[in-house]
């Protein structure tokens, strides 16, 4: 009888405590654990999307694609190479016998692997059968190699049927805007007034119509910066500077130097393609970079410029 | 000896609520990160886009 106060003493102890244990518990999520949460949010993974060059031609560039594959060829293969040649030889075989093609891509070591050639042979046999192609970038069951494939069916109408082509990158999900830039590119340098028609439409957010621009002034001046300058004229008067960064990049990409010396004869858009040049410097000679964005006068240009260096 | 028992027994559920507590304050532990190209196009926000844009050379 004498220690009943204190096991009413431990009771209360023990009650006491749990309550607090809970009781934070409870209080916790509208408080705390919203404010820790929100960091991590907004934190991501870089990333780089696939192909944005799209699906090369069978049979060109480098590599186990170069030659006529089979079958034979292929199992002759050690373990290390087998993959890429059942890839190789899926593109080869896409066009003329989509089923085959699946049949090799389901050879494939990895599901992944897989998914991205179900996404190669849609864009293969897309100027063929769209219904076919699209079936096939339905079926993919991931996200990033479904967006894929419908970004490569875009890329494969590009310079035929514009807007089908642009239509597709309502499905290439992360990649929508880069199908968007890079189908526009491709479509300006066959058909300039259908890009042109397309990108002044405005559609989407500012993102979405920035890149448009963009892209046909940056695919332009892969072939000539002169030519891409002069598109950009064509641009909505507002996103003429984001052109003409474009038109800088895809210049620096052939010839850095040469593509300085055409910027300057861009007038008050000068600046704005040599921010392009930086841009692209970015990840080749960011010593080079640091000293364009430093010397622009263009102070928004500047700005942007200069924090994209340290980005 | 019934004392020692509880006192015992005190002992450890204050241990135990101690512990609970501690773990109650933790903050939760942060979500997967899922990179950009694994996400649907709704799942990015505008910045994250234009960052990873950006760096790939499809804005300025």
């Amino acid at each position: 009888m004498a220690s009943f106060p204190f096991s009413l003493l431990v009771l209360a102890c023990l009650t006491g405590l749990l309550g607090l244990r809970f009781g934070l518990e409870l209080g916790l999520p509208a408080t705390l654990a919203d404010s820790m949460e929100a960091p991590n949010e907004a934190s991501s993974a870089m990333a780089v999307p696939p192909k944005p060059g799209g699906l090369a031609p069978a049979g060109a560039g480098s590599g186990a694609g170069d030659a006529a594959l089979t079958t034979s060829i292929c199992e002759a293969m050690s373990s290390q190479l087998q993959d890429t040649c059942w890839q190789a030889l899926a593109r080869q075989t896409a066009a003329a016998d989509p089923e085959e093609a699946l049949r090799i891509c389901a050879r494939l070591g990895s599901a992944e692997l897989s998914y991205e050639c179900q996404a190669d042979v849609a864009e293969a046999v897309a100027p063929a059968s769209r219904a076919l192609a699209e079936e096939l970038c339905k079926g993919i069951p991931v996200v990033k190699w479904r967006g894929q494939c419908h970004f490569g069916i875009g890329l494969a109408l590009a310079e035929t049927d514009p807007e089908y082509a642009i239509a597709r990158c309502q499905d290439a999900e992360a990649f929508r805007t880069f199908c968007r830039h890079d189908v526009i590119g491709e479509m300006a340098m066959v058909n300039l007034p259908a890009a042109v028609e397309i990108c002044a439409r405005e559609e989407g957010d500012t993102l979405t119509r920035k890149t448009c621009w963009h892209g046909m002034g940056k695919y332009l001046a892969r072939r000539d910066m002169s030519e891409a300058a002069a598109s950009c004229s064509q641009a909505t008067s507002s996103w003429q500077p984001l052109c003409f960064h474009g038109v800088g990049w895809g210049g620096a990409e052939r010839d850095v130097d040469q593509a300085l010396a055409s910027c300057a004869s861009f007038g008050e858009y000068a600046d704005n393609c040599r921010h392009g040049v930086a841009n692209q410097l970015k990840r080749f000679d960011p010593t080079r970079q640091l000293a364009i964005c430093e010397a622009l006068q263009n102070s928004e240009a500047r700005t942007k410029c200069l924090a994209f260096v340290t980005q | 000896m019934r004392r020692m028992v509880l006192a015992g027994a005190a002992i450890l559920a204050m241990a135990f609520a101690g512990v609970a507590t501690w773990q109650a304050l933790q903050p939760p532990p942060p979500p997967p990160v899922v990179p950009l190209d694994e996400r649907t196009f709704e799942q990015m926000t505008e910045k994250e886009r234009e960052d990873w844009m950006r760096t790939l050379g499809y804005v300025d």
